[in-house]
């Protein structure tokens, strides 16, 4: 009965629309006060909320979307284009390898996917469409490529999965590394198979002359990726100093360097980063009620004793979470269900000698592509606003680009030293 | 409403720039000057604190709260028109009793003080709770009163 009552109570406040933090809330004062009555003591709540949140590994979070939004607004974000043009530009199909390459670069500094889709979006779409590529698969290739971001460090949702699971920063963060280069790997591969039927437009040719001054030009926030990976693998900087440094950093090029960020500007991205941090916060601090009270009921035992019956092969229990996690990313925001459903999944995991780490990136990998699925994806909304191609239209062109990147997700699940191997020989 | 508004907005960047700065103070001193500052950690996790639930403020003012709309989308505007209101009150009461149930919490704990900083309460972590779920019910309050005004989501992106 109570075990119910936190699932459908829960649901029935999502459907209805509810604030999914203020669901939560509302979720587990309800079932309080169904198992003890009206006359409990509210105050754990608030106790266990402001705990949930009172942890130095978080203060990465609002760096690395600070970060993020320095970049995209302090002409960084063009520089990293331009590099990558004239790399990748001469082959068929080049503007929408150069998002790739782009976005790879990009992901090394920014922390989530939606910053990486606005950031390079309004870069690429524009310059895409003036070379003659549909419009619509210019947006494809952006929503696509910007799953890497949270994949490659810094990684907002992986920071947040470390949290929710226990496990180490700083090792799921340089976990993600090898994967989101097989995630750009993949988009290539499908990105030139698409290129030769389609006969998409080839750039300029190769020329190491533009090489050499468009690395010249972008050298320094090239550096970002390297003080932020660099500082964490070596061990130096924790990975909240990493990310405090990189935000730092980020801002002398946009303010001095380029000199592209004035001080009102920069006053705006920091407030708009404490939203963004305390959008998420909110939800974090709420989901720690509603994750000590279901642990407490006992739901959780009873999902990973239903999931045993099932299979404890971790294949197949890896497969069967994949499954549902593709079905929730359709309806619930990334980081929310990483929040809310890492606490009941990392004792299946365990129960089916799944590494929380390893299965950590799998969980945030499948979560982003929900981020291209409606009717919940937030990287087609933000492509719907900067590019004005209909919804119906992005989400048809998306679609077939899930393809390569559920193949990594299955890669990942198949051989996973693909994912541990750097932890394990660097931390 | 308006000057309160900039007030809120002034701390949540004020909050965010010393995270920043008090991070890369630890970090200075550690790297460069050799000299350990124990109460660096303790004091930014305390403003990260503020700034989380100031900015979950500012966000429930500008309605960025992440919500999960798919059913109204799909039923129409009419249903949204009715769902809406039972939405507001139900989070409005979720809000008050969280409020409420934070004040003896503050109370309690006022006088224990962090570990490395003996003149500052530990109460002020709660506080943060308290205060930012006052000012989510004086924004959901300020439509009902004459001579307040919800801002526009583009006059608060602004």
């Amino acid at each position: 009965m109570i075990v119910a009552g936190y699932v459908g109570a829960l649901v029935l406040l999502f459907v209805l629309a509810v604030p999914v933090a203020f669901a939560l809330a509302g979720t587990s004062i309800l079932v309080t006060l169904m198992e003890r009555g009206i006359d409990f003591n509210p105050a754990f709540m608030v106790q266990k909320a402001v705990s949930g949140i009172d942890n130095f590994m978080l203060l990465s979070v609002p760096f690395f979307i600070y970060a993020g939004k320095v970049m995209n607004v302090g002409g960084i974000t063009v520089r990293i284009y331009a590099f990558a043009k004239s790399l990748v530009g001469a082959v068929r199909g080049g503007l929408a390898q150069v998002n790739v390459i782009a976005s790879i670069i990009f992901a090394g500094m920014t922390g989530t996917a939606v910053s990486e889709a606005a950031g390079l979006g309004t870069v690429v779409i524009k310059s895409m469409k003036e070379e003659g590529y549909d419009e619509e698969f210019a947006v494809a290739v952006v929503a696509a490529s910007s799953t890497i971001g949270p994949i490659i460090p810094p990684s907002v949702p992986l920071v947040i999965y470390a949290l929710m699971a226990n496990v180490s920063v700083g090792g799921i963060l340089i976990a993600g590394l090898i994967p989101g280069l097989l995630m750009g790997a993949a988009l290539m591969a499908w990105i030139a198979i698409v290129a030769e039927r389609r006969q998409l437009p080839r750039g300029a040719p190769f020329r190491l002359a533009l090489v050499v001054a468009s690395l010249r030009e972008g050298f320094l926030p090239l550096l970002t990726p390297v003080i932020l990976i660099g500082g964490i693998l070596s061990g130096v900087f924790t990975p909240t100093e990493a990310a405090a440094i990189a935000a730092l950093y980020a801002t002398i090029l946009a303010m001095v360097v380029y000199r592209e960020v004035g001080w009102r500007e920069l006053a705006e991205i920091m407030r708009s980063t404490a939203v963004d941090t305390g959008v998420v916060m909110l939800i974090v601090s709420m989901a720690m009620i509603y994750g000590y009270l279901v642990t407490r009921a006992g739901l959780t035992l009873a999902m990973v004793e239903g999931i045993a019956a099932i299979s404890q092969d971790p294949i197949i229990v890896g497969l069967l979470i994949m499954g549902f996690l593709l079905i929730v990313g359709c309806f619930l925001e990334a980081t929310a269900a990483i929040i809310i459903l890492t606490p009941v999944l990392v004792p299946i995991m365990q129960a089916s000698s799944l590494d929380p780490l390893h299965f950590g990136v799998i969980i945030v990998l499948i979560m982003m592509i929900g981020l291209l699925t409606p009717p919940f994806g937030m990287v087609l909304f933000v492509l719907n606003r900067i590019s004005g191609v209909s919804l119906h239209r992005i989400v048809v062109a998306v679609a077939p680009f899930i393809i390569p990147l559920l193949a990594v997700a299955l890669l990942l699940l198949f051989f996973p030293g693909l994912v541990t191997v750097l932890p394990r020989l660097l931390m | 409403m308006r000057v309160l508004n900039r007030w809120v907005d002034a701390a949540a960047t004020g909050l965010f720039a010393a995270t920043l700065v008090l991070v890369n103070v630890q970090i200075l001193c550690r790297f460069v000057l050799a000299v350990g500052v124990p109460w660096t950690e303790e004091v930014s996790r305390l403003i990260f604190i503020w700034l989380a639930y100031l900015g979950a403020a500012i966000g429930a003012r500008e309605g960025t709260l992440i919500v999960i709309d798919t059913l109204p989308m799909l039923l129409g505007p009419r249903v949204r028109r009715v769902l809406d209101p039972f939405v507001r009150v139900l989070s409005f009461a979720i809000v008050a009793f969280l409020f409420a149930a934070s004040i003896p919490l503050v109370r309690s704990v006022w006088p224990t003080t962090l570990a490395t900083v003996d003149w500052i309460s530990n109460g002020w972590a709660y506080l943060a709770f308290t205060a930012s779920f006052g000012l989510m019910i004086l924004y959901s309050l300020a439509p009902l009163i004459p001579g307040f005004r919800r801002p526009r989501s583009s006059e608060a992106r602004a």
